[in-house]
């Protein structure tokens, strides 16, 4: 039997722009502090080496500092590393692994598989056979040179491991990139195939498992921020062992607010995050706020963005609509009062029309009210 | 609000103290320039808007208050929604007093003084506090209805202040039932105007400069954009490379594969080739043997040639040197011919030229003689004309002085004649008028007449012509005076007696005693001026150029006779003949001397032609002879040189037989060489060379163009390796993000900034068109009343207010504005607007309206039809109107409520 550590996508260098100022550098250097945690659990479990199952990089063409961040922590490691060139870090020539900086910086554990020779591991224990990308697009199945025999004159009785980048291929979908066969384990008799491509931790096959990324990097809930603990041994099903490694946490989240009740609600729900500091939201929110309504919402959005990594607001379906005695504390009579009646009339034609008269009333309304108070 | 009376004492013109009561509707109050009716309404106006106490500092205040002497005094009553109110004011600076006492509609009265009085007051007329009437601004809508003199022609709304115009709006307003909403609407609405304007600009453009909101994002968003356009294709361009880099990876894997292959069919094309080439090396040598073959036979062909050729030519020199040698003596024989017969053809020459000569001197000897006999001749012609010419000349000077001395010439001659002629005349006339005495003798007697004896004989009688008194005494018996009684007697006498005297001074002059001797002399004279003529001519004809020339020609002559005469000598020989003594017969020999000397010149030419011909014969001979002996030495050299050139060869060649032996040896040579040559090459097409080559050059081809596609590729895979490893792509990737990131967010902020823009713009113009609505339906009633007076005047007009009550168009029949009407229809205009807005102002309670001669500059037409808008507008106002033109206001008197005299007023008050 044998213990590794699967993990993949870390895609370091993912520049995350979107969020701002010290928030978006927090998240990029979230992504470097988990290879700390990989490496952490690799000792813990006492896995004899740990295998990163493509795009270790986002993309060839990261700064310097990312490459050196990667291999200043991987090389923390008491263990070895095993990487292959994934899409996003391809190898070949341009590749981040053959640029001069990262020749120079690697670390002796790390150890780049850039061909397709099957490679003895964990004291012969184990042969992994890997299955780089060394272009953007290998057309086919890429593992496809996995063959019952490949390796096996290396280490006759060893665990076998395939490594390999790219989507589970489907009926029909032969002829795509990077594909590869979900039998395959069974084809070339594998004991485990460690993928990536997918950014949640998913089985993929038989003996085939995406570790996903271990820190998440959407808004998409598919189990991302876990990597494997593999206990592989020689013609047995492999133990799995998912563990949470992943840091910030990326919630998506809608609201129907129409009064004060359900601002509070939001209110209740942003109380009950299990660590704000640490947490992105998505916000998708609808329905109707009477002015006074609007601003006690904006009140507690802007409270939350202070404290969240980031806020995304989806709210183009939230109108402000004022209430009667909100219109009436404008005019009731004169040619502001049939103005208001005017646009009020307009907020029930729907559509975009409908949205600018509400804001051309939340608009009057805060005139009116920045006058009073002046 | 309704003026009832007005009571005023020392106040300006008005002394006072004296009281006009006015009533409802139309008053009309005249009176003459001075009267007061101004002073009058002054003073309802200072009791009304002027405080009590004028003054203080201000004396300004109080130098307003006309002043009549004492203290002005003066007492308004009205009547204000249902109250009578009478306020009385002293103006003064310190005693100024006020009172105002109130009766209200319950009979309760009250009784206010000084400043509570002006308190009351201008809260009742809705004066601003602490008014003092120094600024019409303070005076609420007062200073509308009060048209003091010349400023009805002002545009209305100049009267319309503040307080005014809330007071319409209030009115128009109520009369509405709503409002406009008031300064706080007006006040949003600037805000909605001034959140539009921060997005628009004033011609609807989002505001994009400096200054605008846009600006910002705007440019961030192209920053950005140029940015991430840069990077992106720096992407592009590294993506390119990726996919440059591996086809080239992948076209070189492959040819490094096939290479081999081509190199192994390239080697052996090789072998066959260098079989091939082995093989054409030796038709080569075949072929340059055959080559020496051919040049060896060539040579002793040539050399057999040239053999021949020399024994040819030889024999035909030594044939050309016989026949030269003959024609070299031939021509030798004909020159010593021609050089014998050169001495004969000399001495002909010579004999013809001897004769020629003596010929051409005996010409010139006659010639010469024929010339002196010429000149002498001409010579005694000479000398013959200068003897006549001077005789001719002798006659001349002779004649010349008779002619000098002739007195009495042609002129003279007539003179004398004509004198003689008139003196005939005059004498007959004066014996014509004269007495005549005729006396006969009876006896001899003696008789005296005029003392002049006359024997008279008997029988004979005597006439004597009395020409004058005549004394005839006879015998010293009778003397009888005869006095001639003819008329003018002593005029013809003295004319007779003048003409006698000038004939005798002509005679006296002319040296002669009668006329006739004179035409005598005068005849003379013009013979001898004729003959001088005539010498004149002769000598002309004889000597032409002058008598001297005559003489100097007859000296030349004589000089050249001698001349010719020398000359003559010099031609002659002894033996000459004598020489002719005529001119003819010198002529004849002359002429037959030179007929000779032509024929032995044309003698001797022709001897002279037949030596230069045969001169020329002569050199032709040499010629032809020196040519021969030329030739001939040319023929023997050229021998010589053929011979010597036999020679030589044959020392060189051997003999002919042994150099035509070697000919044919050659020939033979060449031909098996030949042969050999063609086998060879036979060979070589055999073993199809061109097959073989392309083969070769195939193979060749195809593995130089798979070394130089690799090398070509190795380089393009470095050079594409070299830019993948680029320092500037390290990074390339967050720099794309961040720009990506940067662009969106821009792009975003500009999105809400244009919803925001939209937003402001649609709330905008939602307000601005409910405020136009409400406007229009506000400003309704006003204009409604405005244009129901204004048709009096003006049918079918309307006009149209703004926001602020300000006219701006009248429309007659094209749109005007108020101020390019003229002065006239300005205030009649102003009257009717002013009374729409004061009907409006009253609502249910009348106003006053007070015209000062508002209409003054209105014509009799327009003021006749203002008459009903006064009448209709009393109905409901109370209209005072001053006039100082009581006869042009009498029909408005007609339809008054109250027609005021203040004159009779003033009078009555006085007395």
């Amino acid at each position: 039997m044998v213990r590794f550590v699967h993990t993949a996508d870390l895609q370091l260098g993912m520049p995350f722009n979107f969020v701002p100022d010290d928030r978006g550098a927090k998240l990029r250097d979230l992504r470097f502090a988990v290879i700390d945690r990989v490496v952490d659990l690799a000792h813990q479990s006492e896995a004899s080496f740990i295998v990163v199952a493509g795009d270790l990089f986002d993309a060839n063409t990261v700064d310097d500092r990312t490459v050196e961040q990667a291999c200043a922590r991987f090389g923390r490691s008491r263990v070895p590393v095993y990487a292959i060139p994934g899409n996003h870090d391809h190898g070949g020539p341009g590749s981040v692994w053959q640029r001069a900086r990262f020749k120079l910086s690697r670390p002796e554990n790390l150890k780049v598989l850039e061909d397709r020779q099957p490679v003895p591991v964990a004291g012969g224990h184990a042969v992994l056979l890997p299955a780089p990308l060394i272009q953007r697009h290998e057309r086919g199945d890429t593992t496809a040179h996995w063959t019952p025999s490949l390796g096996r004159e290396l280490a006759p009785s060893a665990v076998r491991i395939g490594l390999a980048h790219g989507g589970v291929s489907s009926f029909g979908e032969a002829e795509g990139h990077n594909l590869i066969d979900p039998q395959r384990a069974q084809r070339a008799d594998l004991d485990y195939v460690a993928l990536g491509d997918w950014h949640g931790a998913r089985e993929a096959g038989v003996r085939a498992w995406y570790a996903g990324t271990p820190e998440p990097t959407g808004f998409k809930d598919n189990n991302a921020g876990n990597v494997l603990v593999v206990t592989a041994g020689r013609g047995v099903p492999p133990r799995i062992d998912t563990v949470s490694v992943g840091r910030a946490r990326w919630v998506r989240h809608a609201e129907t607010l129409n009064g004060e009740e359900d601002i509070e609600r939001l209110g209740r729900w942003f109380h009950e995050l299990d660590d704000p500091l640490e947490t992105l939201v998505r916000l998708e929110l609808e329905g109707a706020l009477s002015f006074g309504d609007m601003e006690r919402l904006e009140a507690l959005l802007s409270r939350m963005e202070g404290r969240l990594i980031y806020l995304r607001r989806k709210d183009a379906g939230l109108m402000p609509r004022g209430r009667d005695e909100e219109l009436a504390s404008i005019a009731t009579a004169g040619f502001v009062a049939e103005a208001i009646t005017r646009l009020r009339a307009e907020t029930s034609a729907g559509g975009e029309p409908a949205a600018r008269a509400a804001r051309a009333l939340q608009l009057l309304f805060r005139l009116h009210r920045a006058r009073v108070s002046a | 609000m309704i003026f009832e009376r007005v009571r005023v004492r020392n106040f300006g013109v008005l002394k006072g103290p004296l009281s006009v009561e006015f009533g409802p509707g139309l008053n009309v109050i005249h009176g003459t320039n001075e009267a007061g009716k101004s002073t009058l309404v002054a003073a309802m106006w200072a009791a009304l808007t002027l405080r009590h106490r004028v003054g203080g500092n201000d004396r300004r205040t109080l130098a307003r208050v006309p002043r009549g002497g004492g203290v002005p005094e003066v007492e308004v009553s009205f009547t204000h929604r249902g109250a009578r109110y009478e306020i009385a004011k002293r103006f003064a600076e310190q005693r100024g007093t006020a009172r105002l006492r109130v009766t209200w509609p319950d009979g309760r009265l009250e009784d206010l003084l000084d400043a509570e009085a002006e308190a009351r007051l201008q809260q009742i007329l809705g004066l601003s506090a602490g008014a003092d009437g120094k600024k019409d601004e303070d005076l609420g809508y007062l200073p509308l209805i009060w048209v003091r003199q010349e400023r009805a022609a002002r545009v209305p709304t100049e009267d319309l202040h503040e307080g005014g115009r809330a007071a319409l709006a209030e009115q128009l307003g109520r009369l509405q039932g709503e409002l406009l909403g008031g300064p706080d609407a007006d006040r949003l609405f600037d805000a909605a105007r001034a959140e539009r304007d921060r997005f628009w600009t004033p011609t609807g453009q989002l505001r994009k400069s400096a200054d605008g909101p846009f600006h910002a994002p705007e440019r961030a968003a192209r920053e950005a954009s140029a940015r991430l356009e840069s990077l992106a294709a720096r992407q592009r361009e590294h993506e390119a490379d990726l996919e440059r880099i591996e086809a080239v990876a992948a076209e070189l894997h492959a040819l490094r594969g096939t290479l081999p292959a081509l190199e192994d069919a390239l080697r052996e094309t090789e072998t066959r080739r260098a079989a091939l080439e082995a093989l054409r090396r030796e038709v080569e040598a075949a072929r340059q043997q055959a080559e020496l073959r051919r040049a060896h036979a060539i040579d002793a062909r040539r050399r057999w040639d040239e053999r021949c050729d020399s024994r040819t030519r030889l024999i035909t020199a030594r044939e050309a040197i016989g026949r030269l040698r003959a024609e070299a003596a031939e021509a030798n024989a004909l020159l010593q011919r021609v050089e014998g017969d050169e001495l004969a053809l000399r001495t002909a020459v010579q004999s013809a030229e001897h004769l020629e000569s003596k010929l051409g001197r005996l010409w010139q000897r006659a010639d010469a003689g024929l010339e002196v006999l010429r000149l002498s001749v001409d010579l005694d012609r000479q000398r013959a004309q200068q003897e006549r010419v001077a005789g001719l000349l002798r006659e001349q000077a002779e004649r010349g002085q008779r002619l000098a001395a002739s007195t009495v010439d042609e002129a003279v001659a007539r003179r004398l004649d004509d004198l003689e002629r008139r003196f005939g005349v005059a004498e007959a006339e004066l014996r014509a008028a004269s007495a005549t005495v005729k006396i006969r003798g009876l006896a001899d007697a003696g008789i005296l007449v005029d003392d002049r004896p006359y024997p008279l004989r008997q029988g004979f009688s005597l006439e004597v012509t009395a020409s004058q008194p005549l004394t005839v005494r006879v015998s010293e018996l009778v003397e009888f005076i005869v006095v001639p009684g003819g008329r003018d007697l002593d005029g013809l006498r003295a004319q007779r007696d003048e003409l006698r005297i000038a004939i005798d001074e002509a005679l006296a002059a002319a040296g002669v005693s009668t006329t006739e001797a004179a035409r005598q002399l005068a005849a003379e004279r013009r013979d001898l001026s004729r003959r001088a003529e005539e010498l004149t001519r002769e000598i002309q004809r004889e000597a032409p150029e002058g008598p001297d020339a005559l003489k100097r020609g007859l000296s030349v002559a004589a000089t050249t006779l001698s001349t010719r005469r020398s000359a003559l000598a010099t031609f002659g020989r002894d033996d000459d003949p004598p020489l002719p003594e005529n001119v003819s017969a010198a002529t004849e020999l002359r002429a037959e001397l030179d007929s000779r000397r032509s024929a032995a010149r044309a003698a001797a030419q022709r001897e002279r032609e037949r030596l230069a011909s045969h001169e020329r014969s002569l050199v032709e001979r040499r010629a032809a002879a020196a040519r021969a002996a030329d030739r001939l030495h040319d023929a023997e050299a050229s021998l010589t040189a053929l011979a010597l050139e036999l020679a030589h060869r044959t020392a060189a060649d051997g003999d002919d037989e042994t150099l035509k032996r070697s000919h044919l040896e050659a020939a033979a040579e060449l031909a098996r060489a030949e042969d050999s040559w063609k086998t060879q090459r036979a060979a070589l097409d055999d073993s199809n060379p061109v097959e073989v080559e392309a083969a070769w050059r195939r193979a060749s081809d195809a593995v130089g163009a798979g070394r130089a596609r690799i090398d070509l590729l190795a380089r393009s895979h470095a050079e594409l390796s070299g830019r993948l490893g680029a320092a500037d792509v390290a990074g390339l990737h967050e720099r794309i993000a961040e720009a990506s990131a940067a662009l969106e967010g821009a792009r975003a902020h500009l999105e809400r900034l244009t919803e925001q823009a939209g937003t402001a713009m649609h709330l905008y113009d939602a307000l601005l068109e409910a405020r136009d609505r409400s406007r229009e339906r506000f400003l309704g009633p006003l204009r409604d009343e405005t244009e129901r007076l204004l048709r009096l005047v003006f049918p079918a007009a309307t006009l149209v207010f703004d926001e602020q009550f300000g006219l701006t168009e009248i429309n007659r029949v094209e749109a005007d504005t108020f101020d390019v009407l003229s002065v006239g229809t300005r205030e009649q205009l102003g009257v009717i607007v002013r009374l729409a807005m004061a009907a409006v102002l009253a609502g249910d309670e009348p106003l006053p309206v007070i015209l000062d001669d508002a209409l003054v500059a209105t014509d009799e037409r327009r003021f006749t039809r203002m008459i009903p808008v006064l009448q209709d507008a009393a109905s409901h106002l109370q209209v005072l109107m001053l006039t100082c033109h009581w006869s042009r206001y009498q029909a408005v008197g007609q339809v008054a409520q109250k027609v005021i005299d203040l004159d009779e007023i003033k009078r009555l008050a006085a007395s």
